[in-house]
């Protein structure tokens, strides 16, 4: 379902010292079905943004629709966002609870006064969706690896089923293999539920591995808003607002530096066959 | 010259008991290691979520006692009690969560907190924090409230708390874990710098394989043992091995090690984009 952000502000703490304008003027339109990542230097607003969006934070001015409706209306049921829209935390697993991991999923769907039935299809499903296997069922999620305790918490939230789901750097901590099969999991549910996903990340290569669209935050502002490579092409700006580009492409600018006839490229896969290609050609 | 480090045999066991203390499991994190880190080293420790880096961390600073074998920090033995503040203050550690570590109201009160717990005259004290706050480029914001900075200046103020302690080695789990690349730049920066020109020992466990480019011996460990071990360049150089590991190299090591799989005579172990340029000139 889309989501429409119009002319949306948000000040901490007003009138006070503290006073903050941490989002300025947000124009977006996320519509169905799409992999967003979303990217920023601490304090760009990235995390205020993301809480905006399933209600967590009243914007100071401005509007946001869901699928056409205001969400600051009287009427609109603010519970029923939350379960369309649903979140992942920042290491999301300090939040599991329960002393089973069957137990900790099923507390979302259980809280949407769902049928018992209803609620252990959405709690099977979401378990088997991340990859934890029958045998962990009736564990402690504190036994489990720091992955998999993080796939159980991600769980939660998708036998929801949301609408949307956004995850704020759901790989921090995570070992490279950990965090590749985390993000791998997330693409593939993306395409089967064909939800929209919102991904907050810190690093460069992940996002342009996966995502279709990319918006950066600078200062409470959305600074980019495209394709991979259209905001990685602006490498420059990027590192004035304290991010960076994937190092591939710093690769193709060397080369092409050096006189190389190839094009940009965000991902190894890309380079590869831009490099090879050149090089054929020799 | 005497080591910074030696573990010789080290092993060690988290014990999980049942309600009534009897032994419900046994895991062995860490499983005979042995190694030494000369003094003025930089060494990094990779390994995937469970291999027992962490734990070898907390026993360099003996918050965990070693199960068997034997560990000495700059001489003195973890496993004596009486040697336990000495381990401490020879091997200072800096933690994942930035959040976690920083107690006091003003960065410099915090950085002071660790000399005056070890009893260091005031006046002292000051000229430590002062040391230890320009050390990590952290000096301007001395009187700031530690709230507002951002995450890699907090992990600073993190660095120079331990620096002011005077520490011989640096243990740091993590310490980039939860910062923007920005951040992590300026973290592994100012690490390089406190051991080129302050000559700490700095020992680093990291999950980003591009921050341990620079060190001087990167250590890989697996299922609690040391499995590679070597120069970045010569670690690197194993991509498939890296990743049987649960690792990953870095994007332009892994683009060359491509390149060289489909037919391009590319060498192994490429670490930094002007590698790659010059050996892709040879290619041409």
């Amino acid at each position: 379902m889309s989501i429409v952000l119009d002319h949306v502000n948000y000040t901490y703490s007003a009138g006070t010292a503290y006073e903050k304008h941490a989002l300025k003027d947000i124009n977006l339109v996320i519509p169905d079905g799409q992999f967003i990542g979303l990217i920023g230097h601490t304090g760009s607003g990235k995390s205020t943004l993301i809480q905006h969006l399933n209600g967590l934070i009243k914007a100071t001015s401005g509007a946001i629709y869901y699928d056409g409706h205001d969400i600051y209306d009287d009427d609109f049921s603010m519970k029923e966002l939350r379960t369309k829209v649903g979140l992942v935390f920042q290491y999301p697993e300090h939040q599991l609870f329960e002393t089973t991991v069957v137990k900790d999923v099923e507390f979302g769907p259980k809280n949407m006064k769902l049928p018992q039935l209803e609620v252990q299809m959405r709690t099977f499903e979401a378990i088997k969706m991340v990859g934890i296997s029958e045998e962990l069922y009736d564990a402690s999620p504190f036994e489990l690896s720091g992955g998999q305790k993080r796939r159980v918490a991600i769980a939660g939230v998708l036998a929801m089923k949301p609408e949307v789901l956004i995850l704020d750097e759901p790989t921090a901590g995570l070992d490279p293999m950990g965090r590749d099969e985390i993000l791998d999991r997330i693409a593939e549910i993306q395409k089967e539920r064909k939800i929209t996903v919102i991904l907050v990340s810190h690093s460069m290569e992940d996002v342009a591995k996966y995502v279709d669209r990319l918006i950066v935050m600078d200062h409470g502002s959305v600074q980019f808003d495209g394709t991979p490579k259209e905001v990685f092409a602006h490498y420059k700006e990027l590192e004035s607002m304290g991010l960076a580009a994937p190092q591939v492409t710093y690769i193709m600018q060397s080369l092409r530096a050096q006189g190389a006839n190839v094009e940009d490229a965000t991902t190894v896969e890309e380079a590869k066959e831009e490099i090879l290609k050149a090089w054929k050609k020799i | 010259m005497k080591k910074m480090i030696e573990a010789k045999d080290l092993v060690f066991e988290y014990i999980r008991r049942d309600e009534e203390g009897n032994v419900d499991g046994i895991i062995r994190a860490v499983d005979g290691v042995t190694l030494d880190v000369q003094p003025g080293n930089f060494v990094a420790i990779l390994g995937h979520n469970g291999s027992g880096k962490s734990t070898i961390a907390k026993q360099i600073n003996a918050i965990l006692e070693p199960t068997e074998g034997y560990l000495y920090v700059d001489g003195k033995d973890v496993s004596d009690p009486d040697k336990l503040w000495e381990v401490r203050q020879s091997a200072g550690m800096v933690f994942q969560n930035p959040d976690n570590q920083i107690i006091a109201s003003v960065v410099e009160e915090d950085v002071a907190f660790g000399p005056e717990n070890l009893g260091v005259p005031t006046e002292d004290i000051w000229v430590r924090v002062e040391e230890a706050l320009r050390a990590v480029g952290m000096l301007e914001y001395r009187t700031h409230s530690p709230n507002k900075l951002s995450g890699g200046q907090k992990q600073r103020v993190a660095i120079a708390g331990i620096m002011a302690m005077k520490p011989k080695c640096i243990v740091l789990d993590e310490p980039t874990a939860m910062l923007d690349p920005n951040g992590r730049k300026e973290v592994i920066k100012t690490l390089h710098e406190l051991n080129d020109k302050e000559n700490v020992t700095v020992l680093l466990i990291t999950h980003y394989m591009d921050e341990v480019i620079g060190a001087d011996k990167v250590i890989v460990m697996d299922d609690g043992k040391i499995v590679m071990q070597g120069t970045p360049r010569e670690v690197f150089s194993q991509v498939e091995k890296m990743k049987s590991y649960r690792l990953d190299v870095p994007q332009v090591t892994e683009l060359a090690w491509e390149l060289k799989k489909a037919g391009m005579p590319m060498p192994d172990g490429i670490l930094t984009v002007e590698e790659f340029t010059e050996a892709w000139k040879q290619c041409q």
